[in-house]
């Protein structure tokens, strides 16, 4: 009989917890969410063409996929990137290595006249200078001078991001770029490197 | 009468001894039930409108029985490098949210049988019937949740935490992304700026920002390169070269058709709960290079190539930590510094709190210096690879929980080799997989690995606490490799 006043107790808690369970349900149920939706649209970029000069035809590409090389690369931008006929392909030399050099052979000795230097012409890439020279080489030893060095801006509105260099004829079989500085990376870019 | 006593002490012992049980049963539940009660909740719900691009149709989520909009991205299951590898797409979603709130996921048409919900340490365990499962979240988290044991179409769940004044539309120095698709390419940004791309907002574009200071790029919105061909535009969806006292926060980054945040050569850079999902070709998550006191932490990356990486192009690397990340490595390494190692030193570098959901590819933790660099103080601590299936595909014979290498590579362009001194391991877990090794090798006699601890070692439920009990590679010119 004495066991009564515990019975009595463990029922009075076996209530208590049941209801203490109940309240947390309730309260569980009750919790309330707010909610914010944030619904978007298409926004409109409105791109416009630059109206450019159509280029100079300066007669055949001698350079046009023939074998290229240079002093290094940026990941994959690898050097025949810059001669096979499709400017959205680049090479781009190694970060922080000025110089960056960049040479084509064109198999053997011929007249050269002007060297024109394409990259992307998307707006995306944006205006930029690039700093180079010019040298050439009949045996890929010795080279001298053809161009020397000056800086030349890249702007997709006012020149389409190609620059031509024109010069007096010489007579080369390996003519090489040579990058010094470029204002929107960080080595020397060429989307096609053309020689006529 | 004697039996009548006995009988009568017994039922009141037997009543007694239930009811105990009872009392105790209801209390615990209600302790439990009164920790886990549902808070009130504010929920943020981003629905981006008019996409022009399937979303992810078969898993339908919402939270507090709201739907969230669930995107599509590509992910790569090829276990071999490719040009051009084939990838297929798997649901993403995010929300913002405070208090309690219940998430649920329906699969039209397909029953659910099993679920799981990683990372595995938050303890999950989703209520399922039929072709819906739910649970609660009472925390910000950063899930994947794999339906029926199949890694196709895991859905990647981000719930953050609510945003705290964020900027406004006409603000000064904001270059400012609403709601909605922008097909915007290069976006400009000038030092002090801060590119706010909204939540609910999906930027077709990139930020390359070279020379800046103080540039902040934040919010709730992707970043999508999925309009870009990988070897055409290339382009980097956030790429810092240069620059210094940088944010990125909340952004994030899917189907970079390149790295997806690359930073060069920058000091001071600050990048917090970034998510990252790549598929393609190089589709490193995030890359430092030449960089001093940068904290990435709370981020999520899923990539077909490196998954965090630090390297030295040009100039000393020194104080680079990444804590409290959670990864997904398809390709390559999950926590890699090298290979390019062209700075002379490569120093106090720390991976911290890291969760591997899974790694199919090549080593979790490693150090490959095939350049000049001296490689010292690297610590890495509490890490967990839940899923540890290194050395598929191409990375036969990679199967390393940890490697440490100094060899020539495809990648060198020093003359000389480096050394790597000083490395620490603490709390490494492997909790399921296949056995993975731990690889040492140095370069020559003055080109060594020096001073290896590793302590807290577990794999496959196994406590490794010396050389001999676990499944050690160690090749030549190394000294001082001490396992406790």
């Amino acid at each position: 009989m004495k066991a009564k006043p515990v019975v009595i107790l463990l029922v009075t808690i076996v209530v208590a917890a049941a209801c203490g369970a109940g309240v947390i349900s309730y309260i569980d149920g009750n919790a309330k969410t707010t909610f914010t939706t944030v619904t978007g649209t298409i926004h409109q970029y409105v791109k416009q063409k630059p109206k450019l000069e159509p280029l100079e035809d300066l007669g055949t590409n001698l350079a046009l996929n023939l074998e290229t090389s240079s002093s290094g690369i940026t990941q994959d931008k690898a050097v025949d990137r810059a001669n096979d006929g499709d400017v959205l392909t680049y090479w781009e030399g190694t970060p922080d290595s000025y110089p960056n050099s960049l040479w084509v052979d064109l198999r053997s000795v011929k007249s050269v006249k002007a060297v024109r230097i394409k990259l992307n012409p998307d707006p995306i890439w944006e205006k930029r200078s690039q700093t180079f020279s010019i040298t050439g080489s009949t045996d890929d030893k010795n080279y001298t001078a053809i161009v020397d060095t000056a800086e030349y801006v890249f702007d997709p509105d006012t020149n389409g991001n190609v620059v031509t260099i024109k010069f007096d004829a010489v007579d080369v079989q390996y003519v090489k770029l040579t990058f010094t500085a470029n204002t929107a990376a960080t080595a020397g870019q060429a989307g096609e490197f053309e020689v006529y | 009468m004697i039996h009548d006593a006995i009988s009568g002490k017994m039922s009141i012992k037997v009543a007694v001894a239930v009811l105990l049980i009872m009392a105790a049963g209801l209390i615990a539940y209600d302790v439990y039930a009164a920790m886990h009660i549902r808070k009130d909740a504010q929920v943020v719900l981003y629905d981006p409108g008019p996409l022009g691009q399937a979303a992810a149709n078969d898993r339908v989520i919402t939270v507090d029985g709201k739907p969230v909009f669930t995107y599509a991205t590509a992910v790569n299951f090829n276990r071999a490098w490719s040009q051009n590898p084939k990838t297929e797409k798997t649901p993403v979603a995010y929300f913002d949210f405070s208090g309690t709130v219940t998430v649920k996921v329906r699969t039209p048409g397909v029953k659910i049988e099993a679920v799981t919900i990683r990372p595995l340490s938050l303890g999950i365990k989703p209520v399922i019937k039929d072709d819906t499962l739910s649970f609660r979240l009472d925390k910000p988290a950063k899930l994947t949740i794999e339906i029926n044991n199949n890694l196709h179409r895991a859905i990647h769940l981000f719930a953050n935490p609510i945003e705290t004044d964020p900027p406004k539309e006409g603000d000064p120095d904001v270059v400012y992304f609403g709601p909605g698709i922008h097909d915007v390419g290069k976006i400009e940004v000038q030092s002090n700026q801060t590119v706010y791309i909204a939540g609910g907002a999906v930027v077709h574009g990139f930020i390359k920002a070279t020379g800046l200071d103080n540039v902040k790029i934040i919010g709730r919105g992707i970043i999508d390169g999925s309009v870009y061909d990988r070897w055409k535009d290339g382009f980097v969806p956030i790429d810092l070269q240069k620059c210094t006292n940088c944010t990125v926060d909340g952004i994030t980054i899917l189907d970079p058709a390149a790295w997806a945040l690359n930073v060069f050569t920058c000091e001071n850079i600050t990048i917090d709960n970034v998510n990252i999902i790549t598929a393609r070709s190089n589709g490193d998550g995030i890359t430092t290079q030449s960089c001093r006191n940068l904290t990435a932490s709370n981020c999520f990356v899923r990539g077909w190539d490196d998954n965090l990486v630090v390297k030295g192009y040009d100039g000393d690397v020194s104080g680079i930590t990444f804590d409290n990340i959670i990864l997904w490595t398809d390709l390559a390494q999950s926590c890699e510094v090298g290979y390019e190692t062209r700075a002379n030193i490569i120093e106090d570098v720390a991976f911290k709190n890291i969760t591997v959901l899974h790694n199919f590819h090549k080593p979790v933790l490693s150090i490959h210096n095939s350049d000049q660099a001296l490689v010292r103080n690297v610590s890495y601590s509490n890490i967990v690879v839940e899923d540890a299936q290194m050395g598929q595909g191409d990375g036969a014979g990679s199967n390393f929980l940890i490697d440490i290498m100094i060899a020539e590579s495809q990648w060198s362009q020093s003359e000389t080799r480096g050394n790597v001194r000083d490395i620490t391991y603490d709390n490494i877990k492997v909790l399921d997989g296949e056995l993975p090794a731990i690889h040492f090798q140095g370069f020559d006699e003055e080109h060594t690995v020096e001073n290896v601890e590793i302590t807290g070692l577990e794999v496959l439920g196994r406590k490794i606490g010396d050389i001999g009990s676990g499944k050690f590679y160690l090749g030549d010119f190394i000294k001082n490799i001490d396992v406790r």
